[in-house]
């Protein structure tokens, strides 16, 4: 499709520094987020795609007053498209960040990437909408309320599925310890 | 939950109370806080890496803000779309159990009745109880969705709630005069809550219809026959 003269405009220098604020500050966790509803190699694509349709929606997003719920959910519905191209994609559990703990011994360190890569499987494992409320509570940092209205669900199921999650990860975690 | 996340300061007098006498609960509060506290660590990514950063800039570089006219544009396409999906639904012969999931039998199917029915009344009240503009049916149909999709499966015990009973520490009180709170018919039932179920089953009753009406809805949303459904 043509773009007539007028109809666009390009980012501005205050643009691009708003935008690069929520790139450093926003980020991560949203990388978190599309790393647990989309394959690997998709996250980072998501991610990228997420900040190019914020800045094409610059003035929504402010006026949203919470530029963080607004990337967190065009990040959903890009993961739900590309879900929609291609369900047969599985989550992996293995994870790029290994990073080393300072102070701690190998075997230390051993142990403790044992345990995160344990943790991962367990939670790669929960069907997606639990999934989806246990990296938003604990990685993105949403409170309960927030995640209910993100996700378009009851106060109390986002709650329940939390719960649920818990439960079936200390289920799995116990289980991994014995076995 | 919210205590086990860290939303909570600290347990409140009744949940004290409830800890006391269930080792469950006891070992979820006690232990809770950790996992979750590895889960952030497990889950988190870290900062983004050069490779990303350079593609985002990129991309950014390239993009150019939308006016509101290209919006309104887009507004137009998607509502003549919508229309001209809204023509094929009335006009085609609907044709919903060709596919989708497996059918389940008109014993599950009654079953569902049955807990949706006692799960629409708990609902019902609960809300009331606690001033919440929530829609009964909606928040029963969300969770019969998750359990078609085996995501909890209490909703399919006969004793589970909508809300699970970890979830009745966390629910504030209903604020006085709060838009939309009204005064509970079985308050005092539900203020104690453990044999919230029990006594709920009379509303159940009345609520029957109601209920079966939502399991239909869901049934129908996901593509399956319904005539198995007791009327």
């Amino acid at each position: 499709m043509r773009v007539r003269p007028g109809l666009r405009g390009r980012l501005d220098a205050a643009d691009r520094t708003e935008l690069e604020g929520w790139v450093t500050q926003f980020g991560p966790r949203l990388l978190a987020y599309a790393r647990q509803l989309t394959a690997p190699q998709d996250a980072e694509d998501i991610v990228a795609e997420t900040f190019c349709r914020a800045a094409q929606n610059l003035a929504a997003m402010r006026s949203s007053g919470r530029p963080d719920l607004y990337l967190l959910t065009t990040a959903r519905n890009l993961c739900r498209d590309r879900f929609r191209r291609r369900p047969a994609q599985t989550v992996s559990a293995e994870r790029i960040d290994q990073s080393p703990h300072p102070g701690a011994g190998p075997a230390v360190c051993a142990a403790r990437q044992e345990h995160q890569r344990a943790l991962r499987d367990a939670v790669a494992a929960l069907p997606e909408p639990l999934r989806e409320v246990v990296v938003l509570r604990t990685t993105v940092g949403l409170k309960f309320e927030e995640i209910a209205g993100l996700l378009h669900v009851p106060l109390g199921t986002a709650l329940s599925r939390m719960h649920t999650a818990i439960g079936r990860l200390r289920q799995k975690l116990d289980y991994v310890r014995e076995s | 939950m919210r205590l086990t996340c860290g939303e909570s300061a600290g347990p409140s007098a009744a949940l004290r109370a409830h800890l006391t006498v269930c080792p469950d609960c006891r070992e979820l509060v006690e232990s809770g806080p950790e996992l979750v506290a590895d889960l952030r660590t497990a889950l988190a990514a870290g900062p983004l890496s050069a490779d990303l950063k350079a593609e985002i800039h990129t991309r950014l570089d390239l993009t150019e803000r939308s006016s509101g006219r290209a919006w309104r544009a887009a507004v137009r396409v998607i509502g003549v779309a919508a229309a001209a999906g809204l023509l094929a639904a009335i006009t085609l012969p609907w044709e919903g159990t060709s596919s989708g999931p497996a059918r389940p039998n008109a014993r599950e199917l009654n079953s569902l009745s049955d807990e949706c029915a006692l799960a629409l009344a708990a609902t019902h009240v609960l809300l009331a109880w606690d001033g919440l503009p929530f829609d009964a049916a909606d928040v029963v149909a969300d969770r019969i969705d998750d359990w078609s999709r085996g995501v909890d499966p209490r909703i399919g015990a006969r004793s589970a709630l909508p809300w699970g009973p970890e979830d009745d520490w966390d629910v504030p009180a209903p604020a006085k005069g709060a838009p939309g709170a009204r005064k509970p018919t079985a308050a005092p039932a539900i203020a104690g809550r453990p044999n919230a179920v029990r006594a709920l089953e009379g509303h159940a009753g009345v609520e029957r219809s109601v209920g079966i009406h939502v399991c239909s809805i869901v049934a129908a949303g996901r593509g399956l026959a319904v005539q198995g459904v007791r009327s």
